[in-house]
């Protein structure tokens, strides 16, 4: 009980805009505080261990490197190619530069691994542009914060690591299991962009000659190289997620300093030194919500949280579909790290129990929290979005009303045929 | 006299900051070369290092404790301003300075409560690199201390802000 009264400080501590990480770290002191106070016998010391080996395991160093190759291909112009080659390939037909953002979207999913960073790169490039041309802003930001969400079910995948680490299940599984997923989101919202851009008459842009297609092509068919180091190396194990990161490091610098030439030392520093500071954040909402998820379990939250679910139904399909309106509803306010860092330890166990995959239910949990980015009032897509374009938060969101539905359509499909995640993985690592 | 003070100390705090970004961005560099090497070693040199894990992990430690000094100082953390915004200033300025000051109590206590674990840990070698188990421990204290003073740095802040906001609506 006292735990829940915590998580209601937290709530309040973290909409009235502390730092969520530091919420939950509070919440955590607080905690101890009064279990202190009421005779009990857990020590402080307990906290600061957490801090330090919370964010210790290997696995985790994937997460700076994917955020250093990301940082690499904005400094080298990487994304402005992906954009370029998106628009080769499908400008001219309806949707026009809306579904060169849907597509450049899927594309850089597979080069980085964080959908706010691939919602500000393609963004800021796109916006203005589509403004120009007579896309509505509203609606345009609200397509490229959409799109944005299929970044963390796309190989690599910063969620994924974490998601692997927190439950201990093979992250190179996690990978292959959001290949299909992510096909199939950037289906769906590529056809209802194009539905949308047909009906309101939205422009589309002159088709490229052949030669612009094969140069811009072949210019962005070195960035796709990228993604298949990345799964490639993971497929026939030769390299570890961490360690693939890595090679795409390599590679990404190897692009922006030998063949594009565009890329100097001071840069590279420059977006080594940001990509501490992204991981560092990263790593301290990590850090925190560590120990809150160990005194969750240490007051037997799953126990209770089994209990309850399992009082309302013991229907496996059921169960799915009342976790997913949880996670949805979870999703709308809090920031999707610490839900994730603190209810995988008491879910995955539980579900475990009644035979669902952990691979098949970490892609479901994944792709739900994506739809929260893109939900007020804590949907941080959004904010960055608005940010970039400088349209309302509820504007965008109306105009995004379409493709939330969209999204949980995809969410109930994955979540009610595990085959779509499981065939992969499981035909590339046969148990 | 008072003058050049401010200019001397306003020079050391963006001294420390670009020390601090400088270091934390080297850091990840050594990381990226270091996993590079180990999987080069194992293919090519046929022979993977023993620190191939351990080492990077010790330098990761100290990235996240450097970088998230610089991010409390840039304000980088993830925190949602959309209802504090909406809050006249004075009510305003009262909430932040308890956040803030329960955030510093609270790094303060993380502070505390580090030394035990490294004294325990400092009695310990990696195998793999023969380095003391204090390098992996002492990154927290460190990044403890830089976030405490970037905290105090920002409440301080806040109240000139707030000064001059009223000043200046006056």
């Amino acid at each position: 009980m006292l735990l829940v009264s915590l998580l209601i400080f937290l709530f309040i501590f973290s909409l009235i805009g502390m730092e969520i990480a530091w919420a939950i770290g509070i919440a955590c002191l607080g905690y101890l505080f009064l279990n202190q106070l009421s005779g009990g016998t857990m020590p402080y010391v307990l906290f600061s261990q957490q801090m330090t080996t919370g964010v210790d395991a290997f696995v985790l160093l994937a997460i700076p490197l994917f955020i250093f190759a990301g940082e690499l291909m904005n400094v080298s112009g990487v994304t402005q190619r992906i954009v370029r080659m998106a628009a080769a390939m499908v400008g001219h037909r309806n949707g026009g530069l809306a579904n060169v953002g849907v597509t450049a979207n899927f594309i850089m999913s597979g080069c980085s691994g964080s959908a706010l960073a691939d919602a500000a790169a393609t963004g800021s490039v796109l916006l203005p542009e589509m403004e120009r041309r007579g896309f509505r802003p509203a609606f345009s930001s609200a397509v490229i914060a959409s799109a944005a969400t299929v970044g963390p079910i796309v190989p690599p995948s910063i969620s994924f690591v974490l998601l692997g680490a927190i439950v201990e299940i093979s992250v190179g599984k996690l990978f292959l299991a959001g290949i299909i997923p992510g096909v199939i989101m950037f289906g769906t919202m590529f056809t209802l962009t194009w539905w949308i851009c047909r009906s309101r008459g939205y422009p589309v842009e002159i088709r490229s000659d052949w030669s612009e297609r094969r140069s811009s092509l072949f210019d962005g068919s070195l960035a796709l190289i990228a993604p298949l180091i990345i799964v490639g190396s993971i497929i026939f194990g030769i390299a570890t997620p961490t360690e693939s990161a890595a090679i795409a490091v390599a590679y990404v610098l190897f692009l922006g300093m030998v063949v594009y030439r565009n890329t100097s030392i001071r840069d590279v520093i420059e977006a080594a030194g940001n990509t501490a500071i992204s991981t560092s954040v990263i790593m301290l909402t990590v850090a925190t919500s560590k120990m809150f998820a160990w005194l969750a379990v240490h007051e037997q939250l799953g126990e209770i949280l089994t209990s309850a679910m399992l009082a309302l139904t013991d229907n496996l399909y059921v169960l799915l579909f009342l976790i997913n309106v949880l996670l949805l509803i979870l999703g709308m306010f809090m920031e999707i790290l610490p839900i994730m860092l603190i209810l995988a330890p008491v879910l995955f166990p539980m579900l475990g129990e009644l035979g669902v995959d952990p691979v098949h239910f970490g892609v479901v949990m994944v792709l739900n929290l994506m739809i929260g980015m893109i939900t007020p009032p804590i949907g941080l897509n959004l904010f960055v979005i608005s940010a970039i374009g400088k349209v309302g938060v509820i504007e965008i969101f109306r105009e995004a009303i379409p493709y939330f539905f969209v999204l949980v359509g995809v969410l109930m499909l994955i979540t009610y045929v595990p085959a779509l995640t499981l065939t992969i993985p499981n035909a590339v690592f046969p148990q | 006299m008072s003058d050049t003070l401010i200019r001397r100390l306003k020079q050391a705090d963006d001294l420390l900051e670009r020390l601090l970004f400088q270091v934390s961005a080297w850091l990840v560099l050594i990381i990226s070369v270091l996993v590079c090497y180990a999987v080069f070693a194992r293919y090519v040199l046929g022979s993977p290092p023993l620190w191939a894990e351990d080492a990077p992990r010790v330098f990761f430690l100290w990235s996240v404790y450097i970088g998230i000094a610089v991010a409390t100082k840039r304000g980088q953390n993830i925190r949602v301003t959309f209802f504090i915004e909406k809050i006249p200033p004075t009510p305003r300025l009262v909430l932040e300075t308890v956040m803030h000051l329960l955030v510093i109590i609270m790094i303060v206590v993380i502070f505390w409560n580090s030394f035990p674990i490294l004294q325990l840990q400092a009695r310990g070698t990696m195998l793999s690199t023969g380095w003391s188990y204090a390098w992996t421990y002492a990154a927290l204290p460190v990044g403890c201390a830089l976030m405490a003073f970037y905290q105090v740095r920002i409440m301080l802040r806040g109240f000139v802000e707030y000064g001059e906001r009223t000043a200046g609506s006056r």
